[in-house]
Parts: C-alpha cells; structure tokens; sequence
C-alpha cells in the first residue's frame, strides 16, 4: 500500500513546465481552472475548488500540492523528508483506496521519487507499523483516522511537518459535525507544524461556496476557483402508464418496475438510486424478480453491506461488468464510474444539489451528457420531477450551512488532544477560536467544556470525576491508559444505532443490521438482507448467525438514518407548479400525467398555492384531523405542527399526534381542533418563535431523542471492541437515561442545551419555521371542511412515523390508551 | 394495587415496589447504588444526585408502610468502584435513621462483582433464593426454583400505544413462573417487555399502577382510508 518509491534525500522538485511536458505527452490540455490552482498552490495560497461533475480536479489539487511541498528544485534539505508533508482527507474510506491509486498514477507518470500511504479505518496493523518507521510523503486518509493520529503520543512527530492538506468532497463535510471535527484538526496541524498549512478543498456545486470556503479557511483569506460546469445533465421521468392505480402516497414505487425493467434493458450500465437502505433491498428483488436471468448482471450496494462485497460491486462497475447497480447514497461519491451511462433515482431526490451530484455519476464517456431519470412513487412526485428539472435549470442549488459551537464534538477533540500530546489551556482555547465552528467560543462555555472532560473541579456536581488531568508543566493529559483507550475507540461523530453482524453459519460476514432489527425476529424468522433471504439461526456475542432461506421474501431490515426534508428550493419550485396547474397551464408531459390528481385535489379542496394557505378538516373515526400545507419541508413542518399543537393544547388539556411530510402537517386529536383559531392570523403571531419552539420541543420529547448522537460524541456512551463490551458492560448508559440524569441533576449542563439548540436548527429547521411563519401569515387562509382524504392529505393520514404533543396528566393518557386498546381486542 | 398470586395477597405499589402483607414486608428489586459514583470514577461525567435520590424515595416507604422488613431482590450495590466513597457514606447514614428496621438483600449478578455492602451499614446478605410466603425471592427471574419468584434484574418497562399516543413505562411483569419488579434505582435503564400469552403487565405513571392485563403494544393499522376511495 506504500507507494512506489522511497523518498531520497532530497526530492526533486516540480514545475508547471514539467507538467505540462507530461500532459503533452499523454496528449492531455490542462485546463485554465488546474494552472490557477497550480500556481497559486505553489505559492502559498490556499482555495477551495468549486466545481461541478467535471473530470480535472484531482490533477488540480494534487499537481498544485506537490509544488508546493516539493517546491521548483527540492528545497529540502535531508532532515526533513522522512516526514509526511501532504494529507489527503477524503469523507469515506471506500474512496481512500482508489484515490491513492489517482494519485500514485500522477507520481509515476511524473516520475517523482515519493511514497504516497493509506491509513483508514480498514489498514491492517503491519501497514500502519511500516508507515510508523517510514511515513510515507502524502497519506490518504479520513477525518476520523486523523482525530485517531492526533490522540497518539507521537501526533507531533507524525504530524508536525504537514505543508498542504487537500479536504476532497469539501460538501458532504461542512454541514456535519465531522465537518467540524476536521476544522478542529486542521487548527491542531497548524500548531503542530507552528504554521497553518496550505489547505484546498475540493467542492460539488453548492448554493454557498464563498461561506464553504471560510468555513474551511477559518476566515483565513483564500481563493474560490471554479471549475466550468460541463453541460446541464438531462433531468426526465419515467411516466406511469396510467394514473389511476398509482398510489397517492409512501410506496415503493413498485408499480413503476416494469417500466424500470424497460428502461434498464436499454441502457449499458446504470445505477438505480435509492433513498433507504430497505428501498434498495426491496427494489433489488424486485428486478431480479422480473428479470431472473439477471442474476449476476445486477448488483446491489449500500452501506451495510460487508466493505468487500462493496468493493466488489464498485470494481465492477468501474469495468462494465454490471447491466445496473441499485444503491443509496453510499455510491453518491466515488471515482468516475466511466461505463455508467444513465441513472435513475427511485422517489424524489429531496433536493437539486443531491439530484445533480447523482446524475453526475453517469455520462463520462467523452461527447456523452449525464442523465438522471426520476422515478415517481407516488402521484405528487411527478410535481416534484418537473419542479427539480426548473430548479434545476435556473440554478437555485441548496446552500450548505457549517454547525455552529458544538459543545460535544469541542469535549471529544480536548480529550483527543490530551490523549496525544496534551494541550496548554491558552493556547488551546487560542487555536480553538481560529476555527469558524468555535470562532465566537466564549469564555464561559470554554471553562465549562474543560471542566467537563477534565476533573469537574468548577462542576459542583461531580465529585471524584476525573478524566483530564495536569501533569508538571501545566499541560492538560490523559494519564489514565483505559480513558484513552475508550476514548480512541470511540473517536468520530459518525453516529449509527448499535449493529450487529451478520454471519453465515460457516463464519462467512455479510454485513451488518441494526440491533434493534434483530431484537424483534425469533430464531425462524425470514429477512431480506443484501439482496438474499435469510432465516435467523440464533444471536450470540453480537452476532447474528443464518442460513439461506428458500422463501422468496421476508421482513426487510429498517435501519434508522435521517430522512432528507425537501430543500426550500425545491418546495418553493413545486409550489410554482401548482400555481400554474392552478391557473389551468399543464405544459410538461409530468403535469400532464398529473393532472386528474390535482383536478380531483381541486374538486374535493383547495390546491396549495404560494399565496394561498391551505388548511383542510376532516373528522374520522380516529378523531379530528386538521391538515396545513406550509411547503416549508419535513423539519419545518414539524416545527411548525408541533407549535401549533402545543399551543392547541395549551388552552385545555390535550393531546395531540402529529404527523408530517415535506409539504404539510397533520394534527389529530381526540377532541375537535379549533381549525380557524389556530391557523388564523392570532394562532400564527408569535413574538418568540424559538421560545414557543423550545416548550413544543419538551412537550415533544424531541430533545430526549436528539441526546442520542451528542451522547456518543461527547463520549459518554461507547461502544467497545467485541472483545472489551463484557468488561466494560457495567459502565455502559444510555444516551436517554444520561439525558434525565443530566436534566434532574445538572439542568445546566451545556450539552441539554445542545440538544435542544439541535432539535431547532436542524430536525425543526428554526430558520425556515420562522420563514414559515411569516409565509403563513402572508398567506390567505383557506379552511376547507373536507369528505374525505385529499391527495394531499392521504399521505400524511398514513405516515406511521408520528409525534406526540400533550398537556394532559400522564395518568390521563394512559388510561385513554387501555381504554382503546381493549377496544381494539374485543 | 392488590393482586392475588395462589393463597397471597400481594400490593403493587406506584413507588416501584411490593408489598407482602402478611409478612408486612416491603420489596424492591435493583438499586444499583453507587452506579453514578462509578461512572465518575471511571472518567465518564454522571452528575451526583442519583444515589442520595434512591435512598431519599426508599426512606419514604419504609416511613408510610412501616414494614417489618425490608428486602432488596440483589444489585444493591452497582459494582466495586462503589465500595469506598460517598456512596457507602450516604448509605450507612441513611441506614441509621432506621436502627431497628432488619434490612435483607438476596445477592444478584452486580452484587457478585460488587461484593456485598460494609458490615457497617448493616445489610443482611443471603444467596438466593429466600422463602417468604409462598414465594422464592431472587434477583434472577430465570434463576431454577420450585416455587413462584418474585425477582428483579430485568429492568421490565412497556410501551403502550394509542390511536394518538404513546408512553413506554417501567412496569411488573408477571410471568407464570415469577413476578418481576421494575427497577428502583434512579439511573438504572429499562428493557422492553413483550408480554407472551398467559403473562401480564402492570405500567407505573403519575403515582398509580395501571392493570394492562394482556394487552399488547402491537403496531396499530393506521388508517383504514384507501385512496382514491371517492
């Protein structure tokens, strides 16, 4: 895995005349954005590239990294060249392997003398101890295996020469906190080398490129280059035959398989996305059902499935091998796939940013154009296609906003750091605050923060609590070996629910599945898993052990992971159709085919308008429903819904379910809803949404849930090492139960803030709740008491996924609920 | 609540505990004492508070019932690191405003790794299982017995759900062969009963226990809508 050559004494050096002599050579032009980037890499100058799907990019980045590291004539003098000198951070590990192959190609071609190593989660052991006597010149790794480098005693001298970091798919970063946590490494290499490093991202299309690039910089000054976007890709739908059995609602889009088939059958290679794991599952036996002589010739990938098998299907494709690959977003990056020459996304891509990154995978073979073909899987997705394709075309790509202050990735990075080399208070709240996430850190919740990972001393209420401690000359460290081993065993911010892997009898792994998943089958039972049936033999020492089923289906496992909410681009864009559709204009073959649906909507109700609020009644026999369509999407609905069913039950004792998609929200009660109070003009006043927010949020038990991920950052709940879980059972808590402790105990610790700060800005979208507001209020309010569901409504009626808003004693409600389940058993 | 099991009468009281009249003893099942003070010890930030809390509820039992004895059904203590400290401290204080009340535990899992609490705090310490009534008081409700169990360990809670609503709830839970008690310590996390057939639970909320009986919280069909259905 060490590249080619060892480095010599001193390296030779690299100039633009000797690139453009190799690019000749390979009959190659370099393009204007790669000489920018070029020259102002090697002179010091950090940027973020911001490019579309466009081929180039590597070279830009890598070529300019090398000059400046190696400089015009190998200005190193001997000493130094033992060390490593440049990181590529790539956000997978899948990638890592392949991108040093990108990257030693152009080393080789160039005929540069220098080792280029990989160091990931997945690197055996022998390859890391050969890194540690000889480190390679450039390493290729993740944001969590530098965290992991950093936290060894050695970080400075592993580190502590690093010139150029290259940050490759900048965008799936900046708005996650592992985003964040490479902003803290980044701050933590330029104390370690004793000056910032040259540091350029690499970027798909984002609504905000210049905050990218601060966020990335820290507010240092750095260049924006843009890459030329290629052609716009083609955007069209695969139409259902018939409207009339097409659901209105939450499928699979089962109906459309034939059509996919079809689709498939005349096409090379192609990559069928998928929003879920269980939806690519189920699609994968779909066409393997319609088309069995496909066996082989179609693949199936998604992040639970064993890292070999996954590499398999990614080098198949690569080769051409596959007629299809069905996949979530673990295929939305990756190296070129050169023989895709379409893609489909089955349901709605959610957003145009997303949407674009997809259709990029596909039409890299030269003179083609990518080509996305969205697959309805219900009615109003046709809607959504065609506002995509609008969007699309005027450019209105989502913007991707950086985390502000995260209180539990700032307790884990301080621990990471005393693990390694320890950290002197100043200069480490110093170096924090040159970051954009903690730019404004006060100086309050930075003596709270190392209070809380160090010995509790200004925390009254943790007696004996030590994790940090001071050694003689000040410095802040770990000293106790098990803290630090727990501690780099759970480094990172990627939090997933507890898995479990799934072996075959004969010890083969396939991957693995929620616990939670598992928990509910018995021995016995069938389930789909990658692509196979399964029946459950038994579980034990965290593994679930199967055999093939012979069954043709089964239970698919559901594994958690966020559902994107529609973008504010995207809404407002579907919006704007419906206001055509309105006004009886039906110019696109999707609004075409759509139309009896909106016809029926408009018979029955009203249809949403941008001017217009709808708000729609129904009574049932589960109670009384009220339906408001602000198009603000899933997070903002929710906030808004659990707002106004906060303030429903505030007046008298309530409680209210609720339930939400990217359009509207359901309010269902036991009692009638005052509809037009609520939803009027006063229902919609509030001079404090966030604090109306926050008492929802409780009512809701939101933030209960939202401690989970903060929980495992900030290092309180860990999941060990197979071998170590027996030993270290007895101090394993859940995130809930560390939740109430700290809400009975300690109401003031910063990290409940932090949940509730969570649940806000991202699952209830404060921004766009507020926006909502005030978009309600603008609105002409329309209450419509309908029949029956509406097409509009229908989806929302089944969505299973439901919040809870009460003001009503506990006993109260609990006594409601027998009552009905008695009900029910009779 | 009052719930007959064979010849006996027995209380299921909303403070998590039971109540054997005849005997006049007072039972409750996993205290984990000490468990946050662990946590602490072993560099993860649990605030204190959740020891003295425990014992604080359990004073007020044995204050309003009076009993004739007290018995812990095992996981006293929560583990070794709980041994020395404030912990055993505010225990053996605590033990002092009740001199003359016997104190008994049945030792469980925790308390094999724990070791049983100081002689000082004045816990009776007996290997399972204890005969009380008809019963056989154990921590393990899995634990061989050859009669009816009254036992702790599982930590039992239920979710209950309705048309509008759900809860998840500590509960006992009673199986054909043992009564199971919720957990009574604070910080102590819960594991989700699936009642099978001939088994019922009983939930705790706001001061009250609530019969569920055999009712299931199975996933309820949510609509019977059809779309389209004009």
């Amino acid at each position: 895995m060490t590249g080619t050559a060892a480095d010599r004494a001193t390296a030779p050096g690299l100039t633009e005349a000797r690139i453009s002599a190799w690019f000749a050579q390979r009959g190659w032009q370099p393009f204007a954005f790669q000489r920018r980037v070029w020259r102002a890499a090697a002179r010091g100058n950090s940027g973020l590239l911001h490019a579309g799907t466009g081929s180039g990019k590597t070279l830009a980045v890598w070529l300019g990294a090398l000059m400046r590291a190696l400089g015009s004539r190998g200005r190193r003098p001997v000493a130094q060249t033992g060390r490593t000198r440049v990181l590529w951070i790539t956000p997978m590990r899948a990638l890592a392997a392949d991108t040093e192959r990108a990257l030693l190609e152009a080393v080789i071609g160039l005929e540069l003398e220098l080792s280029v190593g990989l160091r990931t989660g997945d690197t055996p052991s022998a390859e890391r101890t050969r890194q540690d006597r000889r480190p390679p010149f450039a390493l290729v790794t993740t944001p969590e295996s530098l965290s992991l480098m950093m936290s060894r005693a050695d970080a400075a001298a592993r580190l502590g020469a690093i010139e150029v970091v290259i940050v490759d798919e900048w965008h799936e970063l900046i708005g996650s906190k592992r985003g964040v946590q490479l902003q803290l490494a980044l701050a933590r290499l330029a104390t370690l080398a004793g000056s910032p490093p040259v540091v350029w991202g690499l970027s798909a299309t984002l609504g905000n490129p210049h905050e990218a690039l601060d966020v990335l910089l820290g507010g240092r000054a750095g260049m924006l280059i843009d890459a030329p976007a290629r052609r716009l890709p083609v955007i069209d739908t695969l139409l259902p035959t018939t409207l009339e059995r097409f659901p209105w609602g939450g499928h699979l889009g089962a109906r459309m398989r034939d059509a996919v088939v079809t689709e498939l059958e005349a096409s090379a290679s192609a990559l069928v996305f998928c929003n879920t794991r269980a939806q690519a599952e189920l699609w994968y036996a779909m066409l393997l059902d319609a088309r069995p002589d496909w066996a082989g010739a179609i693949a199936l990938h998604h992040g639970s499935l064993d890292a070999q098998v996954r590499r398999w299907v990614e080098r198949a494709i690569a080769e051409g091998r596959l007629r299809a690959v069905v996949c979530t977003s673990s295929l939305d990056l990756g190296v070129d796939f050169a023989p895709v020459e379409r893609v489909l996304q089955i349901g709605s891509a959610k957003g145009i940013a997303r949407l674009l990154q997809r259709a990029g995978r596909s039409g890299h073979r030269p003179g083609a154009v990518s080509r996305i073909t969205l697959v309805p899987t219900h009615a109003l997705e046709l809607v959504e296609a065609v506002a995509a394709r609008d969007a699309a075309a005027a450019g209105r790509i989502e913007a991707r906003i950086a985390p502000q202050c995260p209180a539990d990735v700032l307790a884990q990075h301080l621990v990471t750091v005393a693990a390694g080399t320890g950290f002197d208070e100043a200069q480490m709240l110093a170096e924090l605050r040159t970051t954009h996430a903690y730019r404004a850190l006060d100086d309050e919740t930075w003596r709270w923060a190392l209070a809380f990972v160090s010995d509790g001393a200004s925390l009254a209420a943790y007696p004996e609590y030590r994790k940090l401690t001071r050694d003689e000359v000040g410095l802040w460290r770990v000293t106790d070996p098990r803290i630090a081993r727990r501690h780099r065993m759970s480094i990172g911010t990627i939090v997933a629910d507890a898995s479990i892997d799934l072996k075959f009898m004969n010890g083969a792994r396939l991957g693995s599945v929620e616990e939670g998943f598992i928990a509910r089958l018995r021995p016995g039972d069938r389930f789909m898993f990658g692509g196979r049936v399964l029946e459950l033999v038994r579980v034990h020492e965290m593994s679930a052990w199967v055999r093939r089923a012979e069954a043709k289906t089964g239970a698919v496992p559901r594994w958690s992971g966020g559902r994107m909410p529609l973008s504010g681009e995207l809404a407002d864009a579907v919006l704007d159709r419906l206001r055509e559709a309105a006004g009886g204009r039906f110019s696109d073959p999707e609004m075409r085919a759509v139309r009896p649906l909106l016809a029926l909507q408009a018979r029955w109700s009203r249809l949403p308008q941008p001017d217009l609020l709808l708000a729609e009644t129904l009574q049932s026999r589960e109670g009384h429903h009220l339906f408001v369509y602000p198009f603000a999407g899933r997070h903002a609905n929710l906030g808004l819904a659990c707002m106004l069913a906060f303030r429903a039950s505030r007046g008298q004792p309530a409680t209210l379910s609720v339930a939400v998609n990217d359009y509207g929200f359901e309010l269902l009660s036991a009692e009638p809803i005052a509809a037009a109070q609520l939803a009027s003009d006063q229902g919609l006043v509030s001079q404090t949404p966030a604090q109306d927010l926050v008492a929802a949020v409780n009512a809701a038990e939101l933030s209960r849930r939202r401690f989970r991920e903060i929980a495992r950052v900030a290092g309180l709940v860990f999941q060990g090492h197979p071998g170590e879980r027996r030993s270290s059972r007895s101090l394993q808590a859940s995130a809930t139960m560390f939740h109430d402790v700290f809400a009975r105990h300690d109401p003031d610790n910063l990290l409940l803030a932090q949940s509730r700060h969570e649940v806000l800005a991202d699952e209830l979208d404060l921004a766009r709740v507020e926006r909502g507001l005030d978009v309600m209020r603008s609105r002409r309010l329309e209450i419509v008491r309908i029949e029956r569901p509406t097409p509009f409504a229908f989806p929302l009626m089944i969505e299973r996924l439901r919040e809870t808003v009460s003001s009503e004693k506990l006993a109260d409600r609990i006594a409601r609920m027998l009552a009905e389940l008695e009900e029910a058993a009779r | 609540m009052m719930i007959e099991l064979g010849s006996d009468r027995v209380t299921l009281l909303p403070e998590r505990a039971v109540w054997l009249t005849d005997s006049r003893s007072l039972l409750v099942a996993d205290l984990h004492l000490g468990k946050a003070q662990s946590f602490r010890r072993a560099g993860i930030p649990v605030p204190a508070g959740t020891t003295a809390a425990t014992l604080g509820r359990l004073g007020t039992l044995i204050e309003r019932h009076a009993p004739a004895e007290l018995i812990v059904l095992g996981d006293f203590l929560h583990g070794p690191l709980a041994q020395q400290g404030p912990a055993i401290d505010a225990l053996a204080l605590w033990r002092a405003r009740y001199p003359r009340l016997p104190i008994r535990m049945v030792r469980g899992n925790h308390d094999d790794a724990a070791g049983d609490p100081p002689k000082r705090c004045g816990i009776e310490c007996l290997t399972a299982p204890l005969a009380r009534a008809a019963f056989a008081l154990c921590h393990d409700p899995d634990e061989p017995a050859d009669r009816f169990k009254l036992a702790g360990h599982v930590h039992p809670v239920i979710s209950l759900r309705g048309a509008i609503d759900r809860a998840r709830l500590g509960c006992f839970w009673l199986r054909r062969d043992a009564l199971v008690l919720p957990a009574f310590g604070d910080f102590t996390g819960g594991w989700e009963v699936r009642a099978k057939s001939g088994e019922r639970t009983f939930a705790i909320a706001d001061g009250q226990v609530f019969d569920v009986g055999t009712l299931a919280a199975r996933p309820r069909a949510r609509s019977r809508w059809r779309a389209g259905s004009a």
